[in-house]
């Protein structure tokens, strides 16, 4: 027979159990206002969840499927890339902005911070990863540098690569990584610049994702 | 004086507690089946934990310490690099894949979602952070492109370098990262190609991880 509710002194157990059907949970409120709601999810293959508000089903947080499969559908998340090559972009020093000329593609953006001008907003004060990636195009044997950097309002993530030697075919890719501490507010978006020449050095675009920013909140 | 198994309605306060030992949870059932259980385990130095089923300390998925760490022991996560050295596998432009010729070494795989051969499979839709690495031997001057990537069953993400001025040993190193979106059931592996020369160019392993692929479900 299913235990509904039943509080065993003996063991310390809480036991919450609908019966046959319905969900299993615990109510948070705050003066009759329903916060977070904690339990388990009966439409949803019996996964327990963390929602907002007074439904699990609605504005879930954080998700446990029965196989102990965790995932944060809200968890700040994002990544877009360049659809298409911009030409001319650097080569004379100029400061290339991803997302600045043409707007990227967002492939996903969970919780909305990221737009297609490459600017990430940090939702909450956090530790967040983020990558960034540059392919460049049309580089010569006088491009003596070319730099890519992630840049937050803290602080300036910087990869150099000398590339006057590197270049037989005119392309180079330059990758960058890094753990970003971020205020809520905080900005980031990911830039480039060649140097050497004059203003004929492409940003290289397409849906491989040769030219991206990705990024998520870590802790 | 401990509080056990109370509810005060003055606070808002609910309290489990089992005294001077044991453990402290809430048991979420359906029709009588235990699903998933949420406190904490007396047994393991009084962590906070949800488990699936009904016992804390087995199956766990998500664990708090008591110094405010914590660990998703069932979160997918992998590595797993080549352990001896792939020769002749690219250097024409052949895709070597890694973990297609010598089966890679799996150093952990969490859920068991990665194969030997090399290509994860995404247990649930979520967005996953990936990281490969690959050394590459052999090289000349003649080599003029030398990318790596990896692809997954949406996209393939790619960092392309041209190796011809900067192999004085004959040794380079290319990685990549990315945020990806996978749905359930989608895949993802490492490739590299290296390019103009003849078939003479290996993919360097050792215990080192100089050649690897790993990631984890980010959220």
């Amino acid at each position: 027979m299913a235990q509904i509710n039943s509080i065993n002194n003996a063991t310390s157990k809480l036991t919450i159990d609908p019966g046959a059907s319905g969900n299993s949970f615990v109510q948070f409120n705050v003066n009759a206002s329903s916060k977070f709601i904690v339990g388990i999810d009966d439409s949803a293959s019996d996964v327990f969840k963390i929602s907002q508000g007074s439904a699990l089903g609605t504005n879930d947080t954080f998700i446990m499927n029965t196989s102990g499969v965790p995932r944060m559908p809200l968890q700040a998340a994002f990544l877009g890339y360049l659809p298409s090559t911009d030409t001319n972009a650097t080569g004379d020093t100029t400061q290339y902005t991803l997302g600045g000329t043409t707007a990227l593609t967002k492939v996903f953006d969970q919780g909305t911070n990221f737009t297609t001008a490459g600017v990430f907003t940090a939702p909450v004060t956090g530790r967040y990863h983020l990558s960034g990636m540059i392919y460049l195009g049309a580089l010569t044997s006088s491009n003596n540098l070319a730099t890519i950097d992630i840049v937050t309002t803290a602080t300036i993530y910087d990869i150099n690569f000398n590339c006057s030697s590197v270049i037989s075919s005119g392309k180079l890719s330059i990758g960058i990584n890094t753990m970003a501490s971020m205020t809520a507010g905080d900005t980031a978006f990911v830039r480039t610049r060649a140097e050497g020449t004059s203003k004929v050095v492409s940003v290289l675009g397409g849906a491989n994702a040769n030219s991206s920013f990705s990024g998520y909140l870590v802790c | 004086m401990a509080q056990v198994n109370s509810i005060n309605n003055a606070t808002s306060q609910l309290t489990i507690d089992p005294g001077a030992s044991g453990n402290s949870f809430v048991q979420y059932n359906v029709n009588a089946s235990s699903k998933f259980i949420m406190g904490i385990d007396d047994s393991a130095s009084d962590a906070f934990k949800v488990s699936v089923g009904s016992a804390l300390g087995t199956t766990d998925s998500f664990i708090i310490t008591s110094a405010g760490y914590n660990t998703m022991p069932l979160c997918p996560a992998f590595l797993g690099y080549l352990p001896s050295t792939d020769t002749n596998v690219t250097g024409d432009a052949t895709v070597y894949t890694l973990g297609g010729t010598t089966a890679l070494t799996k150093a952990f795989d969490l859920g068991t979602n990665f194969t030997t051969a090399g290509v994860f499979t995404a247990p649930i839709t979520a967005r996953y952070h990936f990281t490969a690495m690959v050394e590459a031997n052999n090289m000349t001057s003649s080599n003029n492109l030398y990318y790596i990537q990896i692809v997954t069953t949406n996209r393939t993400y790619q960092i392309n370098i041209d190796p011809a001025s900067i192999i004085g040993s004959g040794i380079l190193s290319n990685k990549v990262a990315t945020v990806a979106d996978m749905t359930s059931g989608d895949t993802a592996k490492v490739q590299i190609s290296v390019a103009n020369t003849t078939k003479v160019v290996g993919c360097v392993g050792g215990s080192n991880g100089n050649s690897s692929f790993s990631g984890f479900l980010a959220c």
